[in-house]
């Protein structure tokens, strides 16, 4: 989050440093699985692609005479459809909620949500040495904004420092 | 030899109408009703209580779970909440503390028959009102809230029956008879049941998982370092393991539904639904959801052994039923 002095603060949810006691992080914990749910969507460019595939099955099902296939599988494509916009709605519903709060909570200027994703070590990483917590083993990306920008880069990666 | 199949047939009927009727409404002591509403009610206060913290965040109008996304996620008309039309701030803090208020008087026994009905609207407002931040223990809460208001709980080991002592001059360990009720009959079973549906379902669920099949999905449990409260990471170096316990676990939810019901292999899936439970309330920090999984199986108690068990503290009662 950006002040209005220019001062920028980072907050995460879930924190056991924030959210105490376990029931009430583990609340956030819930609402940043959802957000991780809702934003691992396909892109808009992907979903594309499958939308026209599909459309494709339903073309050569027409062309080979099996109308009530075709049928079928319109309306599934349509009911997926509808679907995929229902989670776009609801993904930044969520995202647009969140970033308002907190917005104001914090009485900042603007603010940046990232979802972070953090693979879970095999047991073989483990006995590697690998630790749990590695900062390496955070993959954040930038899902939301306030105020609002035309384009948003979903497709970044970056690292996340402690 | 018609007549004897149809004879046959007949008594077949009868006797699965008389087992179906004794099932669900043989009168039983309310005994193990009235302590799984101690123990659930004393959830349900600690579970809104902590609301209190997250009151802004989570429930007011201004929350970020905005009502318009709880509306379009639950997708229907149906997911009712009173928290929708309570405006943030000081009529917000007045409708949660007068919920509190009914929780702890349904927790302690106080007109249960009412509070257990107004505890019950209220667990379903709560969780209708903040979908995205729910989990098991929440479904727990609300299927024990809504069959704890069906039946007797306030029978025992509460303010009614002290109440109730006073009121009759019976003194604290004079005979004071409870009736056995087919309404606690019917409150137990349902949550057995319902016991029983959670399990089936998780069970046959982890099987869609290939993990399950491998034995790795333990794992993923002790790597997750945003659960994980005890650090179980050395396993990774004993595969076998993770395999037996990951093996146990699909098995034992899986069989629980069948294995449940009979005399010989109840104690031993109830008792193993204990450690089973502690593991994921103190290694996976799901304090309060490990316990009250331990309070819904106590529906498989009998009453029986409700009163030795807490007799044995000096908890109970010298009252039996009628």
């Amino acid at each position: 989050m950006t002040h209005a002095d220019g001062r920028v603060e980072s907050h995460r949810f879930p924190s056991t440093d924030e959210q105490w006691p376990r029931l009430y992080y583990h609340r956030h914990f819930m609402v940043a699985e959802r957000v991780n749910q809702l934003v691992s969507l396909p892109a808009a460019e992907e979903w594309a692609v499958e939308l026209r595939d599909r459309r494709a099955l339903v073309d050569e099902l027409m062309r080979a005479g099996h109308g009530e296939l075709a049928k079928e599988a319109e309306q599934q494509i349509e009911a997926s459809r509808a679907g995929y916009e229902e989670q776009l709605m609801l993904r930044d519903e969520l995202l647009h909620g969140i970033a308002e709060y907190f917005l104001r909570y914090h009485d900042a200027q603007s603010i940046k949500v990232y979802s972070v994703r953090h693979p879970l070590p095999s047991p073989l990483d483990v006995r590697a040495g690998a630790e749990l917590d590695d900062p390496a083993s955070y993959l954040e990306r930038l899902v939301y904004q306030l105020p609002e920008v035309q384009e948003l880069p979903l497709e970044s990666l970056e690292e996340i420092t402690p | 030899m018609i007549s004897a199949a149809w004879a046959a047939a007949r008594q077949w009927f009868v006797d699965a109408w008389r087992g179906w009727e004794e099932f669900w409404f043989k009168p039983s002591d309310p005994a193990t009703l009235s302590l799984i509403r101690v123990l659930a009610g004393a959830m349900l206060v600690y579970t809104h209580l902590l609301w209190t913290i997250g009151l802004d965040r989570f429930l007011s109008a201004d929350s970020m779970l905005s009502v318009d996304f709880v509306r379009h996620y639950h997708g229907t008309s149906w997911a009712w909440s009173y928290l929708y039309y309570v405006p943030a701030g000081v009529p917000l803090w007045i409708v949660h503390g007068l919920g509190l208020l009914v929780l702890i008087a349904f927790w302690v026994g106080f007109k249960t028959r009412v509070t257990g009905i107004l505890a019950a609207l209220i667990t379903i407002a709560y969780v209708n009102r903040v979908p995205a931040a729910l989990f098991g223990l929440d479904q727990i809460n609300s299927f024990l809230a809504m069959y704890l208001a069906v039946g007797p709980s306030g029978a025992y080991y509460s303010v009614d029956r002290w109440l109730e002592r006073r009121r009759t001059g019976i003194g604290k360990r004079g005979p004071l008879p409870v009736s056995a009720t087919p309404g606690a009959t019917v409150s137990i079973r349902l949550i057995q049941l319902h016991m029983c549906l959670v399990y089936l379902f998780a069970g046959v669920g982890k099987l869609q998982g290939e993990s399950w099949w491998n034995g790795e999905a333990f794992w993923g449990a002790v790597a997750n370092r945003e659960y994980q409260t005890l650090d179980l990471t050395w396993l990774a170096s004993y595969p076998f393991i993770i395999a037996a316990l990951t093996h146990i676990t699909v098995f034992w939810e899986v069989s629980y539904s069948a294995l449940v019901w009979f005399r010989l292999t109840r104690p031993f899936i109830v008792v193993v639904s204990i450690p089973l439970h502690l593991g994921i309330a103190f290694g996976m920090g799901m304090i309060t959801f490990g316990l009250i999984m331990i309070v819904g199986n106590m529906a498989f108690l009998a009453p029986s052994v409700v009163h030795s068990i807490l007799g044995r503290f000096g908890l109970d009662e010298p009252a039996r039923e009628t």
